[in-house]
């Protein structure tokens, strides 16, 4: 079973494949039935890029007209900028008259009272200032508003005048008759 | 001529929609009732007048005035106003919307610019110097003035009108002002138990009211003329309060910025943070408080017995015409007595003492005993004789 390699390459007839004559004729076949295909992915592709331009000219649009929608809302009557600084005033006051007042007592039990008092008219206000936001035409609310500011800091004061006429030195008695 | 017609037509137009001023019902319904029926009044941002009703029957009627208001306008205003009353299981249940968010609405419809002036004034401060005893009658007249006020009335004057020529007027001289006035008048009978609870509302209780009422109301105005059952339970916070005579019951008033009472009888008052006036204290009466004003003008000829206890209060008396006793005991407080000032110095313990005290004089008809429980009060009192007890003799 030995054999010389070399002679193998010898004997080795060699089988030449020849292309038959229609073989063009058949590549152009199947190079036109392709083409479809190839329309049709292009075809997607535009659809997508038209949909992508539809989606971002409505979202601009939604955008652009909610931004025009809200300009009233910013824009605001004199008479609201005017309450507004009121409104400013007011609360720096009552801040100011509430530290006097706790710097001036030392009853805890008076400091609460008027806390309490103060939080549950700091609390109307708020509902009051919503009410006013969706109605800012009503005289009534504006009239809440400020008379809510006007009490807070009457109360401040009032009290403060109260602690001073108390702590004012004067002569001690032990009891009156009349 | 047939422009003339056109513009005579045009003018006509203009006319019939631009101010439209009237009263329009709105609702109106009767329920048949018994001594068993009870009643419930829900309202937000409303205006009612209770009465008695003169048969057995509870007649609700709804009627709303516009000013200014075109009739389009007056139209679409009414649609919206929704009123529901039912009877179920001998209970009334009454519930009213309001249209505007304002029983009373106001709004500025002119050409000038509407502004606000004086606001950052802190409001007047009543000087003692200028108290003075006030008569019943005149509490009274006091009352009854404010309650017959024009809606435009109740605004405040510091809204004014700046006009293009520069010109500043009150928003009330002026009628450029769209103005809706709802108000709700119930008659019930007097055996019909009534709750009311109320926000942001005007409640108005005319004639003389013998319910047994429970009424709870925040922000707005209570007004009466004589509330007289002895199981009347009321809250009133943050609002005004007067009422020509007050007779049984217990009312609890917080943050009531100008009471007025005519008279006061066999009551309990426990109020805060409070200003108010009382034109004369009658039978057995008694308020307990914290940190309000009070101003006891007059006292009934039998008044028997008034007690007040209470915390950082100032409390303004005038004397009793007939005989009667008064006991002050507390801490901490301060007594003027016609032009002498007097301080009862606070205790180290805070122990109350007994700081003023007056005998009956045993002259003519004794009239009563005034119990004051005062601590770090301050106590303006009139028109008597003095004798100082001092501490260091």
């Amino acid at each position: 079973m030995e054999q010389d390699i070399r002679k193998l390459f010898e004997t080795k007839v060699e089988t030449v494949k020849k292309l038959p004559v229609s073989h063009r004729e058949e590549f152009h076949k199947k190079l036109k039935t392709s083409k479809p295909e190839r329309k049709q992915k292009k075809g997607i592709q535009s659809i997508f890029k038209y949909a992508a331009a539809i989606l971002l000219f409505v979202a601009l649009s939604y955008v652009s007209f909610n931004v025009l929608k809200e300009e009233p809302i910013i824009k605001e009557s004199a008479l609201e900028l005017q309450l507004k600084e009121v409104e400013k005033q007011y609360l720096e006051n009552i801040e100011k008259e509430w530290q006097s007042f706790i710097a001036l007592t030392n009853d805890e039990k008076l400091v609460e009272r008027y806390e309490k008092e103060l939080n549950e008219l700091n609390a109307d206000y708020q509902i009051i200032s919503e009410e006013f936001k969706a109605n800012n035409n009503n005289i009534s609310i504006i009239e809440s508003i400020v008379n809510n500011l006007q009490t807070r800091l009457q109360l401040l004061r009032d009290i403060q005048e109260h602690i001073k006429l108390l702590n004012q030195k004067t002569k001690s008695y032990e009891t009156i008759i009349i | 001529m047939k422009q003339s017609l056109f513009r005579c037509l045009l003018l006509m137009l203009i006319a019939s929609t631009s101010i439209y001023a009237q009263r329009k019902q709105i609702y109106s319904k009767v329920f048949d009732v018994n001594a068993q029926t009870t009643a419930i009044f829900n309202l937000d941002d409303s205006s009612i007048v209770i009465e008695p009703s003169e048969d057995d029957k509870v007649h609700l009627n709804y009627d709303i005035e516009f000013d200014g208001f075109s009739k389009k306008e007056v139209d679409s205003l009414i649609d919206r106003v929704k009123v529901n009353a039912t009877m179920f299981d001998n209970h009334i249940s009454l519930k009213v919307n309001n249209i505007m968010k304002s029983h009373e609405y106001f709004t500025y419809n002119g050409t000038g610019s509407l502004f606000m002036d004086d606001l950052l004034k802190p409001k007047r401060v009543n000087k003692k110097d200028s108290i003075v005893r006030k008569l019943k009658d005149s509490i009274l007249r006091e009352i009854r003035v404010k309650n017959n006020k024009k809606p435009l009335d109740s605004i405040g004057s510091w809204f004014k009108i700046k006009e293009e020529n520069g010109k500043v007027k009150s928003l009330k001289e002026l009628g450029s002002v769209k103005i809706i006035n709802g108000r709700f008048v119930i008659k019930v009978p007097s055996f019909v138990k009534l709750t009311v609870n109320a926000k942001s509302s005007y409640i108005t209780f005319f004639g003389e009211i013998n319910n047994e009422l429970s009424v709870s109301l925040k922000h707005g105005k209570l007004n009466a003329q004589q509330l007289t059952n002895a199981n009347n339970k009321f809250k009133i916070e943050d609002a005004g309060f007067e009422v020509e005579e007050l007779k049984n019951g217990n009312y609890t008033l917080n943050n009531i910025s100008k009471g007025l009472i005519g008279s006061i009888y066999n009551t309990k008052i426990s109020s805060e943070f409070s200003k108010i006036e009382i034109g004369e204290i009658q039978l057995n009466t008694t308020i307990i408080d914290f940190k309000s004003e009070y101003w006891f003008y007059n006292w009934a000829i039998n008044f028997k017995r008034f007690d007040l206890y209470s915390q950082y209060s100032k409390i303004h008396y005038f004397y009793p015409k007939s005989d009667y006793s008064l006991k002050v005991v507390g801490n901490n407080t301060v007594n003027h007595i016609g032009k002498t000032k007097i301080t009862m110095q606070p205790t180290r313990n805070g122990k109350k003492f007994n700081m003023m005290e007056r005998k009956p004089r045993g002259e003519g008809i004794f009239a009563g005993t005034m119990s004051f429980d005062i601590v770090h009060g301050v106590i303006y009192s009139h028109d008597d004789s003095v004798t100082f007890i001092n501490k260091e003799n």
